[in-house]
């Protein structure tokens, strides 16, 4: 998979007076040229707070929204080009598995239903040969007896197993790749591992390759191969995880780790927390979107927009400042 | 010096399933000036504790039995007028999502007018502005936003804007239910350092409910676990991140990957947190538990008190 420069403006809605005010139309620039690929068998993680744009990548993978500008690569065959019939092809070969599995269920419709919908959509097999896809399916994700889970609707069951049907009906069209956007945030602490254990188990047994789309550093740290910070549309940063974890290079990175509250009370430190918040990316800040609120910022950065440079083999950084010696340290 | 006593306290839930005990003889005292971290996962009754405190819980809860003595009063059976008079002034608390607590029709002046009006009646309105005033600023948030809604403001400064009311007839304890969960990790970072200055400053006795473990280690002098409505283990930060007793508490921290520590295993729990309308039998955690044995069945333990301050209910480590 691979994403060139792909941009999603969404127009701000103004009402009926503020159009004969200003004649600009205003746009939310949820993508604003995002570049990245993503290898057969990978764990590709975009991070990201609320806000970065990063969902919004998520659904011009998968076609859900169609990029305003830019291409999206499946496997050599440009997705934004192609007619509706080869595309639902295509969608065949990837999934999504969503953030709230409450809402992400059919919640009159039994668990196995849900999961053999999209055998049904895509006209799979006769009825008989469905449900026993269905029940294998149920099992590959640890919910036995199947035969139990079948008949149960979503409200029977807790956070955890819903969010394994959610995963069961994903991947009952044998897909090549998974977004999985924050599929962890809304399951019970106690549970979330058990559910990225799964995940990783199922990518070994399935050939999957994973886009992992979280807020959670904690959660990429623990699944991801390579990891994509985004921050109001952009990648700032893309390294493989340790070098990432060890070596981070953008302010904003840095900022980000620093936060993340670390389970260790002897780990107790003063942090320097970059002030405010992530601004509207209606009207993103010029040159490097972060420079407001970076405390490396000269000059140049509210001027021009930095471009990704790579600092090592695979590491990429976009700050227009780098590489300067306080920040290598 | 203790401060308040949560003594024996019971909660349940009537639903058309049935009972949901979703606090069960929870013991609990609270030290003055300390932080204590109230640790579960959905469904353990931490809110619903936090809540009881206050008398906040919305029906079907109610309190069945125990007590919470603050000041010598016992919160439970105060008439409404003496909690009212707790209430904001005394103890106060701060929600989860700061969207869902401010009102979306009402500017945050008469959000601040609002609280006045109830808890100082002799405040005039002029009065009561400039101190809500006074506070936006110390919180970091400039004044003149005390004429925006809600919705102008970011989730962070919504927080802040909450925690300003909950501190704005400095209290003595703070109850702070999940007042990060909602936020990006930045603003989480910058609203725990908020709270952390406050406690300083005021003086206040903080009960930070949460499930993150991470803002717990950074945050709290002392730990307590709950699991499925009752206290599992209570003790020192420190004490109980090196050597957690009891075996829920162990397997919580094992499943939290650190970042620091990305080489360290990680191990996630079997099984999932139990339905409270039919609990399983003994020991709540038993059917999650690796050391379980005949006696975790048939009884819950009872919440022994160890030396150095901790307290544990496991068969483990009755002996």
């Amino acid at each position: 998979m691979a994403m060139e420069g792909a941009k999603k403006y969404f127009p701000v809605q103004k009402s009926f007076i503020e159009r004969f005010v200003s004649r600009q139309a205003e746009y939310v620039k949820a993508v604003d040229g995002v570049t990245f690929e993503v290898q057969r068998g990978e764990v590709f993680g975009l991070v990201g707070e609320s806000g970065s744009g990063k969902t919004t990548t998520g659904f011009v993978i998968l076609g859900l929204i169609r990029p305003d500008e830019g291409s999206v690569l499946f496997d050599g065959t440009d997705m934004t080009k192609i007619g509706d019939e080869e595309f639902r092809k295509m969608r065949k070969r990837m999934q999504m598995v969503f953030q709230d599995p409450s809402s992400a269920l059919h919640p009159r419709m039994k668990i196995g239903q849900n999961i053999a919908e999209p055998l049904r959509i895509h006209a799979a097999g006769s009825a008989q040969e469905r449900k026993a896809t269905a029940l294998k399916m149920l099992e590959t994700v640890g919910l036995i007896p199947a035969e139990m889970f079948f008949d149960r609707y979503p409200h029977e069951l807790s956070g955890g197993q819903k969010q394994r049907v959610v995963i069961a009906r994903a991947l009952i069209l044998h897909p090549e790749l998974v977004v999985a956007d924050e599929p962890v945030a809304m399951v019970d602490v106690s549970v979330r591992v058990q559910i990225l254990d799964l995940m990783m188990k199922l990518k070994n047994e399935l050939d999957l390759t994973y886009i992992f789309i979280t807020h959670d550093l904690s959660a990429a740290s623990y699944v991801c191969d390579r990891i994509a910070v985004m921050y109001l549309g952009k990648i700032l940063e893309l390294a493989p995880k340790d070098e990432l974890f060890d070596n981070p290079q953008h302010p904003y990175t840095r900022a980000l780790l620093a936060a993340v509250p670390v389970p260790d009370p002897a780990d107790r430190r003063d942090k320097v927390v970059p002030k405010g918040e992530i601004p509207s990316p209606i009207n993103p800040p010029s040159g490097c979107r972060f420079h407001p609120r970076c405390d490396h910022a000269v000059e140049s950065c509210c001027a021009q927009e930095p471009l990704l440079k790579e600092v090592s083999a695979g590491h990429v950084v976009s700050c227009p400042i780098l590489p300067f010696r306080e920040l290598r340290k | 010096m203790s401060i308040l006593n949560v003594d024996e306290l019971s909660v349940q839930y009537s639903t058309s399933r049935g009972t949901v005990k979703a606090v069960s003889s929870v013991d609990l005292g609270l030290q003055q000036g300390e932080t204590i971290g109230l640790v579960g996962e959905s469904g353990s009754g931490k809110s619903t504790l936090g809540l009881s405190i206050l008398r906040l819980l919305p029906p079907p809860g109610h309190i069945t039995s125990g007590r919470a003595i603050y000041n010598n009063i016992d919160l439970v059976t105060a008439d409404e007028a003496v909690l009212q008079r707790i209430r904001g002034r005394e103890i106060s608390m701060v929600f989860q999502d700061p969207s869902a607590t401010l009102n979306p029709l009402m500017r945050i002046r008469d959000h601040f007018l609002e609280f006045y009006g109830a808890h100082e009646p002799d405040l005039s309105r002029s009065d009561a502005t400039s101190k809500a005033k006074g506070l936006l600023v110390q919180l970091g948030i400039p004044s003149e936003r005390l004429e925006d809604y809600p919705h102008q403001l970011s989730g962070g400064m919504k927080q802040r804007v909450c925690i300003g009311l909950a501190i704005a007839l400095t209290p003595r304890i703070l109850i702070a239910d999940e007042p990060t969960t909602a936020l990006d990790v930045l603003v989480e970072a910058q609203i725990l350092d908020l709270l952390r200055g406050l406690k300083r400053d005021l003086n206040l006795t903080l009960i930070l409910i949460t499930h993150n473990m991470g803002v717990v280690a950074e945050t709290a002098d002392r730990i307590a676990v709950m699991y499925a409505g009752k206290l599992v283990e209570v003790g020192g930060t420190r004490s109980i991140f090196q050597k957690p007793l009891h075996p829920y508490t162990e397997a919580l921290l094992q499943s939290v990957p650190n970042l620091k520590k990305r080489k360290q295993p990680v191990k996630s729990i079997p099984g999932n947190p139990p339905d409270l309308v039919d609990p399983p039998s003994g020991c709540l955690f038993h059917p999650r538990c690796p050391y379980a044995f005949e006696k975790c069945v048939v009884k819950h333990p009872p919440l022994l008190s160890l030396d150095d301050n901790r307290q544990v209910a496991c068969y483990l480590r009755c002996e």
